[in-house]
C-alpha cells in the first residue's frame, strides 16, 4: 500500500510538471502578452518595451519558466498583474470553488444514485423513460445554457434569488447562502443526471446476471436481492465515476461561476487570461490539474477500498 | 413483494427532493435587499464653490420623436433586405433588436422626479474588469479610468458641454504666443493623508509621464512639454518647445491625475495616494474595490455618496441580471444589443449620448516615404499598397451607406461619421457641410477608374472590440451593390492590435477610437510618420495646418484650419471614418445625476446620488 502510493503520488508530481511546462509553452505561444493586453490600442513600440520591462516579460521564456517554478515549489507564487501577491488571493477562491463541488456532490450523489437504482430496478417502465430523458437533456445543455434559464426563472420572473453572487463588503458566502443556491444546482443538473445514467445502467447489467437471477429463483425478497447483491455489485463502477468527476467538475465550474461572478477559482482563471495575467493563470491552472490529479487518486484508493480483489497489500 | 420495493425507493425520492426543496427555499431570501441606514449629518446645502450645477431634467428627451425615428429606421432596414440577399441571418438579426430598441426608447426614457439630490448611502457600480491602479498607466481595464478619477484630483476637467472647467487648477493663463502656460492651483486642497497638494505635486506628475522610459500612453501626447517651474506653492509654470492652443485640452486626460511628488511607481499599482473625493478602503482586483468618501475634498457639497463599490464583472449576461435584480445601481456601457432585456422594466434607466468615439476602416495609403525610417523595420523593401490608389478609396467612400452602419452596427445609437475624425460636438466641427451619401453609380465609376471595371475582391480585417465587427458586417452588406465583394477576416481580440492593426499583413482593416479634441485626434491619427498614423497618411499641407492651428490664438482662424483639414481628408479618405458611437450607461431609477459623458474616460461619479 505504501508502495503503491508513493509511485502514485510520484507520478503525481511527474503529470503536474509536464502540465506546468505545457501550460507555460500554450501561454508562450499565444499571441499577445500581458503588457499589449494593458496598453492595446495605445500601445507604442517604445511603452510597450518600457511595460514589458516593468514586469519582467523582456527575460527568456526558459528563464521566466524557472523562476516561477522554483518560486511555486518554495511555496512563492509571485505577484498577480494586479500586484497582488498570488498566493494570498487562491486559497479563499479555491475554498469558495470547493464549498460549490461539495454542496452540488451532497444533492447529486445520493439523489442520482437513488433515483439510478430505482429506474435500474424498474427499467422500461413510465417513470425509467420520463427520468432518463430528463436525464439526457439536463447532460445535453450546456452549463451555460443551464445557468441562464435558473436566473431567468428563479431571479428575473420569481425574484426568489439573487442572480450574481455579488456582495457588499463584509459580506461572506457563508453569511448569504443563498447566492450558493443556483452556482449549485447548475452544477447538479448535470452531475445528477450523468450519475443516474451510470447508476441505471450498472444496476440494469447486474440484474441480468446470473447470481441475481439465482437469488430470485430461491425466493429472495426483492428488497434484499437489490440490497444485497445488486446494490454493492453496481456501485463500484458508479464510485468510480463519480471520484473522476471531482476534476470534470472543476473544469464545469469555470463556466459556472463566471456567468454568476461567483469568486471561485474558475473565474479567477477568466480573470488572468482576460488580462494575460501569466503568473496568475499558471497559478490557477496549476491549482486545478492539482485538485483533479489528487481526486484520480482518491478515486483508485476507494475503488480499491471497496472492491477487496484489487486491494493492495 | 414487488410492491415493497416499489414504495420504498419512492419515498426515499419524495424525502430527498423535498429535503431539497427546502434547502432552497429557506435560503431563498429577497433580492438582496440593502437596508443601510445612514445618518445624513445635514451639510451645508446649496453649495457656494460648485462649478457648475447639472440639469438632471436635461436627459428628459421627447419620447414620441424618438419613437418615431426609430419606427422609420426598421421600415428601411427591412426594405435593405429585400434588396440585398446575401447574409440574411444578419439582417433577420438586426431587424429584430431595432424592433425591440423601440420599446426600450418607450419605456427607458429617464423620468426621474424632481427631486433634490440626497447625500448618504452606498452606490455600487458594475464595471467589466479592473487593472493595475497607477493612473499614469490606465489602460483598457474599465474601471481604471473611473478609478483615477474618484481616487485622484484632476488638473482640469470637461464638463458635460465639452467646456474644460477648472478643477485643481483653479485658474490658468498662457502668454500671447501661447508657448508657456501657468496655472494657479486652488489652496488648501489635501491629499488623503493630509498633506497638502502643491505645485511639486503638478510637476512631478507630468514629469513622471514625460520621463524617458515612462510607459504612459500619454507621454506622446505631451512631449511639447520643455520644461515646468513651480516658482512657488501654487504656481506651475509650463514652458513648451512651440506655440500649442491645445495644452488644456490635453491636461483633461485620465492619464493626469495628481500623484504625490516623490511617488515610487510601484507603490502605486495596487495603493492609493490621491486627493480625489473618495478615498479606497479596500482593494481585490478580481472582485471588487471599495471607497469611503473623502471628507476633505475641495468641492463642496460633493461627493454625495458615503461611499462606493466598484464590482468586477467579466460576463455581460451576468452584469445586466444584476442591475435588473438590484444587486447593482449602475452598469456602464452595456452592449447595445442588450438593452432589449431592460425593454419593459420601469426601474431601469438608460442614459445615453453622442460622442467623438469612432469606428473606422483603415486604407493603408502608401509604404514608401516609411522606407529607410527607423521604428518601421516590418515595412522595408515593400512595394506600395492597392489601396495607394485614391480612385479605390474614392470607391469605398461613395458605396458604404453610413446610415445602414449605424443602423445595423449600433442599433441606430450614434450618428455617422464623414471620414475624419473631429466629433460633432467638436468646436471645430464643420457642419455645413453634409453626410457623404451612399452612390452607387459613382462608386462603380471609382472603382471602373481605379482599374477594377468588373469589381473587386477584397478581405478586410477586424475583431471583435468596440463596434468593430458588426460595423465590418454591415459595411460589407452595403458596398455589395457596387461590385465590392468583401470577406470578413475576424481576428483573435487580445493581439489584434499588435498583429494585425498597422501591419502589413493587412492594408484593409477595421480600428476604433475613444473621443479625443479635435487637434489630438487628427495629431494622433492622421499626422505624417507618427506612430498610430494607422492607413500611413502623409500630407504635407495636413500637418503644416496642424501645425498653424497650434499656433494661432485666434479661435476664428483655427477654425478655418481645422476646416480645411476635414476638406482634405474628406477629398482624400485615407480612413473611413463611418459612424460615432454612443456612450450609454444603464442605472436604476434610484439613481440620481447619472449623466452618459461624451468624452473620453469622463464619468463624474461625485454627481452621483442615491434616493432615500
Amino acid at each position: 500500500m505504501a508502495r503503491f502510493l508513493i509511485v502514485r503520488i510520484a507520478l503525481i508530481v511527474v503529470t503536474l510538471l509536464a502540465v506546468s511546462l505545457a501550460i507555460f509553452s500554450l501561454i508562450e505561444f499565444a499571441p499577445g502578452d500581458a503588457a499589449t493586453v494593458i496598453l492595446g490600442q495605445a500601445a507604442t513600440p517604445e511603452n510597450t518595451k518600457a511595460l514589458r520591462e516593468r514586469m519582467g516579460l523582456d527575460k527568456p521564456p526558459y528563464e521566466r519558466y524557472l523562476n516561477w517554478i522554483t518560486g511555486a515549489l518554495r511555496g512563492d507564487l509571485g505577484v498577480a498583474a494586479s500586484g497582488k501577491e498570488i498566493s494570498g488571493i487562491v486559497p479563499g477562491r479555491l475554498f469558495n470553488s470547493a464549498l460549490l463541488a461539495v454542496g452540488a456532490f451532497l444533492i447529486a450523489v445520493p439523489l442520482g444514485l437513488s433515483m439510478g437504482v430505482l429506474v435500474g430496478v424498474k427499467s422500461d417502465t413510465l417513470i425509467d423513460r420520463f427520468l432518463t430523458l430528463g436525464g439526457l437533456v439536463t447532460i445535453s445543455l450546456p452549463e451555460f445554457v443551464t445557468g441562464i434559464i435558473l436566473v431567468l426563472v428563479f431571479s428575473s420572473t420569481l425574484g426568489w434569488l439573487p442572480s450574481s453572487s455579488i456582495m457588499l463588503p463584509g459580506e461572506t458566502i457563508i453569511g448569504n447562502p443563498q447566492v450558493l443556491v443556483m452556482p449549485i444546482l447548475t452544477v447538479t443538473g448535470a452531475l445528477f443526471a450523468y450519475i443516474l445514467r451510470m447508476a441505471r445502467a450498472n444496476v440494469i447489467e447486474v440484474m441480468e446476471s446470473n447470481y441475481v437471477r439465482t437469488a430470485i429463483l430461491k425466493g429472495l425478497p426483492m428488497r434484499t436481492v437489490v440490497m444485497r447483491h445488486v446494490l454493492p455489485n453496481a456501485m463500484l463502477p458508479t464510485i468510480t465515476v463519480i471520484a473522476n468527476n471531482v476534476g470534470w467538475l472543476f473544469g464545469g465550474l469555470i463556466i459556472i461561476e463566471n456567468l454568476f461572478a461567483y469568486p471561485g477559482m474558475g473565474s479567477l482563471l477568466i480573470q488572468a487570461i482576460n488580462a494575460r495575467d501569466i503568473r496568475l493563470l499558471q497559478s490557477t491552472a496549476m491549482v486545478i490539474a492539482a485538485v483533479y490529479a489528487f481526486s484520480n487518486l482518491a478515486a483508485d484508493l476507494t475503488y480499491g477500498w471497496l472492491n477487496p480483489r484489487v486491494r493492495l497489500a | 413483494m414487488w410492491n415493497l420495493t416499489r414504495a420504498r425507493p419512492f419515498a426515499l425520492i419524495v424525502a430527498l427532493v423535498s429535503i431539497v426543496a427546502f434547502a432552497a427555499i429557506g435560503c431563498a431570501a429577497e433580492p438582496q435587499v440593502v437596508e443601510k441606514i445612514v445618518e445624513v449629518e445635514k451639510q451645508v446645502e446649496v453649495p457656494v464653490e460648485v462649478v457648475k450645477e447639472v440639469e438632471v431634467e436635461k436627459q428628459v428627451e421627447v419620447p414620441v420623436e424618438v419613437v418615431k425615428e426609430v419606427e422609420v429606421e426598421v421600415e428601411k432596414v427591412v426594405e435593405k433586405e429585400v434588396a440585398v440577399e446575401v447574409v440574411k441571418e444578419v439582417e433577420v438579426e438586426v431587424v429584430r433588436e431595432v424592433e425591440k430598441l423601440v420599446q426600450v426608447e418607450v419605456t427607458a426614457v429617464p423620468s426621474l422626479p424632481n427631486l433634490e439630490p440626497q447625500f448618504g448611502g452606498t452606490l455600487r457600480i458594475g464595471f467589466l474588469d479592473q487593472g493595475q491602479l497607477d493612473p499614469m498607466l490606465a489602460g483598457l481595464s474599465q474601471a481604471q479610468s473611473p478609478y483615477g478619477e474618484i481616487a485622484y484630483d484632476s488638473i482640469v476637467m470637461y464638463w458635460y458641454d465639452g467646456e474644460i472647467t477648472p478643477w485643481a487648477v483653479e485658474s490658468w493663463s498662457s502668454s500671447d504666443d501661447l508657448s508657456q502656460y501657468t496655472f494657479n492651483l486652488r489652496a488648501g486642497n489635501k491629499f488623503h493623508n493630509g498633506n497638502a497638494l502643491t505645485s511639486a505635486d503638478v510637476k512631478y506628475t507630468l514629469d513622471r509621464i514625460r520621463a524617458e522610459g515612462s510607459a504612459s500612453p500619454l507621454k506622446g501626447q505631451i512631449s511639447y512639454i520643455d520644461t515646468i517651474d513651480t516658482p512657488d506653492e501654487n504656481t506651475v509654470v509650463l514652458n513648451l518647445g512651440a506655440p500649442n492652443a491645445f495644452l488644456m485640452g490635453d491636461m483633461t486626460d485620465y492619464h493626469a491625475r495628481i500623484v504625490p511628488n516623490g511617488i515610487a511607481g510601484e507603490t502605486l499599482t495596487n495603493e492609493e495616494h490621491g486627493s480625489g473625493p473618495y478615498v479606497m478602503t479596500s482593494h481585490n482586483p478580481t472582485e471588487r474595490t471599495t471607497f469611503e468618501k473623502f471628507t476633505d475634498y475641495w468641492r463642496e457639497g460633493r461627493p454625495y455618496a458615503d461611499e462606493v463599490v466598484f464590482f468586477y464583472i467579466p460576463e455581460q449576461i451576468t452584469r445586466i441580471e444584476a442591475l435588473k435584480t438590484g444587486a447593482l445601481d449602475v452598469v456602464p456601457t452595456p452592449p447595445i444589443a442588450s438593452l432589449g432585456a431592460f425593454a419593459g422594466n420601469p426601474e431601469i434607466r438608460i442614459s445615453d449620448t453622442p460622442s467623438a468615439d469612432v469606428v473606422v476602416i483603415d486604407m493603408h495609403t502608401a509604404y514608401s516615404h516609411l522606407q529607410g525610417v527607423d521604428g518601421w523595420e516590418k515595412f522595408q523593401g515593400l512595394p506600395d499598397p492597392i489601396f495607394a490608389n485614391k480612385n479605390l478609396r474614392k470607391a469605398m467612400q461613395y458605396a458604404v451607406d453610413r446610415d445602414f452602419v449605424v443602423q445595423a452596427a449600433q442599433f441606430g445609437r450614434g450618428s455617422p461619421a464623414n471620414d475624419h475624425p473631429v466629433g460633432v460636438n467638436d468646436q471645430y466641427y464643420w457642419d455645413e457641410q453634409p453626410i457623404i451619401k451612399q452612390d452607387i453609380e459613382r462608386a462603380k465609376q471609382y472603382l471602373a477608374d481605379a482599374g477594377y471595371p468588373d469589381g473587386i475582391e477584397v478581405t478586410l480585417n477586424t475583431s471583435d472590440i468596440g463596434f468593430q465587427l458588426e460595423a465590418a458586417l454591415a459595411f460589407k452588406e452595403s458596398v455589395a451593390a457596387a461590385g465590392i465583394n468583401v470577406e470578413i477576416a475576424t481576428h483573435d481580440t487580445a493581439s489584434y492590435w499588435e498583429a494585425q492593426w498597422m501591419d502589413p499583413c493587412c492594408p484593409f482593416v477595421t480600428s476604433n477610437w475613444g473621443g479625443r479634441p479635435a487637434n489630438a485626434a487628427i495629431d494622433v491619427q492622421l499626422r505624417g510618420g507618427t506612430v498610430w498614423n494607422e492607413s500611413f497618411y502623409n500630407n504635407p499641407r495636413l500637418d503644416e495646418l496642424l501645425d498653424l492651428a497650434a499656433a494661432s490664438p485666434d479661435l476664428n482662424q483655427r477654425k478655418e484650419y481645422f476646416r480645411e483639414m476635414q476638406e482634405i481628408l474628406i477629398e482624400d479618405v485615407p480612413v473611413l471614418y463611418l459612424a460615432y458611437s454612443p456612450v450609454i450607461w444603464a442605472h436604476r431609477d434610484n439613481v440620481g445625476g447619472v449623466q452618459a459623458h461624451a468624452a473620453l474616460a469622463h464619468w463624474l461619479i461625485e454627481e452621483w446620488w442615491l434616493l432615500e
